[in-house]
């Protein structure tokens, strides 16, 4: 069924033809939440909103957009609002394991796993301490695997200032990644220096 | 000063062995080049999170909880004559308190149904060969300043109002400084001439005036002089007659 027919559908009243867009974009809808607030909760009422609006505004598609396209611009007006709310509650924004957790891959080696979950705090760490129009490019394309189609579309931008946009925001994302690295491999490399000087003063 | 080597590949998609060349021979480059891709794979191994069962099932039952704003409307127009099943008006309730458009349309609604019903028989005029026509009489409104025949008539005032007032003071438009300067420049001129005509009769007829007014306050003073003169001499004359009878 596409776009189209799928929306008129849900408009008509047609059970079945929900049932299909909750199946097609569900998970879609919830990666976006997810990213956006990194909470189970807030990810899960967020993605409730998301649904009730697209139920509630669907008569307003017109089809000029693909349906996706229309969709993921719901979802991150919505997500937007929640994101900056967040933000401006907490200035300093420390990602938990708890957080993470969802979004790792499945391994047994518990060291390569306690690597990757390092290195996905330090990611949304590090997403955070960028601009807002930089982070959610970032988010839409590298963590929810949009095209830059649907992207220029949702947030009504061109194609080339969307790609324009995600490689500053990459590029700013790795010189903060990198940086933070480097100060933690300085302090490593004092560790043992203050160890020492702590053992001498309590001997 | 940083390299936009690669911006400039990643947007314009120069060809892999150029890009292989510059990295080379370019050290941040070659640095920033290999930080996007630590990242890349990073961003790639991350798995989407599962929504769960209980929550997919919420969304599916998005329909059972609320209406569109199309459905509310036919909703609100059927709840006016009370004839909406129970769960529709749950649906209604729950979409009116999220959507601010169809709360504003449910309260005007809601203004209509309080209006009063036109009762049978109040008004019935007669049409020439005998047939009652049923007028009903014309609701009062409960708010009248929501009527929208207020408000057009008001709108028609203002527009008579206003197409009066251009065509009285005549505003022409003006399609041109210059000429409007002219225009104006040339009216004053004018006024200034005729203020100057004026003037200067005033000032060639202002002898003639004085000396025919002179004249004729002469000629009243000429005249006012002869009947006390001729008053005062028939006066003495009188005394005098007296005077001589008496002797």
């Amino acid at each position: 069924m596409d776009d189209a027919a799928l929306a008129r559908a849900c408009r008509d009243g047609g059970g079945e033809a929900w049932n299909t867009l909750v199946a097609r974009f569900g998970k879609r809808i919830y990666g976006i939440a997810y990213h956006f607030t990194l909470r189970r909760e807030d990810a899960e009422e967020l993605s409730q909103e998301i649904f009730l609006k697209i139920f509630e505004n669907l008569h307003r598609y017109d089809g000029k957009f693909p349906l996706s396209a229309w969709i993921v611009s719901l979802s991150r007006n919505l997500c937007i609002d929640q994101y900056r709310r967040h933000k401006r509650e907490k200035s300093f924004v420390h990602v938990s394991d708890e957080a993470v957790l969802p979004l790792m891959p499945s391994g047994d080696d518990p060291a390569k796993n306690a690597l990757n979950r390092e290195r996905t705090r330090l990611l949304f760490e590090a997403l955070s301490e960028l601009p807002e129009e930089l982070s959610e490019i970032l988010i839409l394309r590298d963590l929810d695997g949009l095209a830059y189609e649907e992207i220029g579309a949702a947030l009504e931008l061109p194609e080339g200032t969307v790609k324009s946009r995600l490689f500053r925001a990459r590029a700013e994302m790795a010189k903060i990644i990198r940086a933070r690295m480097e100060r933690r491999q300085r302090g490593a490399a004092w560790a043992p220096v203050v160890l020492a000087a702590v053992a001498g003063v309590a001997r | 000063m940083t390299c936009d080597f690669l911006e400039r590949h990643f947007l314009s998609g120069t060809g892999p062995e150029e890009l292989a060349l510059h990295i080379a021979g370019c050290a941040s480059c070659r640095r920033l080049s290999a930080d996007l891709e630590s990242l890349a794979e990073w961003s790639a191994s991350l798995r989407t999170p599962d929504a769960s069962e209980n929550l997919t099932t919420r969304w599916l039952s998005i329909p059972s909880l609320t209406v569109n704003c199309d459905e509310a409307a036919e909703l609100m127009a059927g709840e006016i004559e009370r004839e909406i099943p129970s769960p529709d008006k749950a649906r209604l309730a729950f979409h009116l308190s999220r959507c601010e458009a169809c709360q504003e349309t449910a309260q005007v609604l809601g203004v209509m149904a309080n209006l009063n019903r036109p009762e049978p028989g109040e008004f019935r005029p007669v049409r020439p060969h005998g047939t009652v026509i049923a007028f009903p009489r014309r609701p009062k409104a409960a708010t009248w300043w929501l009527d929208p025949r207020l408000y057009a008539a008001a709108a028609c005032l203002l527009a008579g109002f206003l197409t009066f007032a251009v065509s009285a003071l005549r505003i022409t438009p003006v399609t041109d400084a210059r000429s409007a300067s002219a225009t104006v420049l040339d009216s004053l001129r004018v006024r200034v001439n005729d203020i100057t005509d004026r003037l200067q009769m005033l000032e060639q007829n202002a002898p003639r005036q004085i000396v025919a007014t002179r004249e004729t306050l002469f000629g009243y003073g000429k005249a006012a002089g002869n009947i006390v003169l001729s008053a005062a001499f028939r006066t003495t004359e009188g005394l005098l007659e007296k005077k001589g009878n008496k002797l």
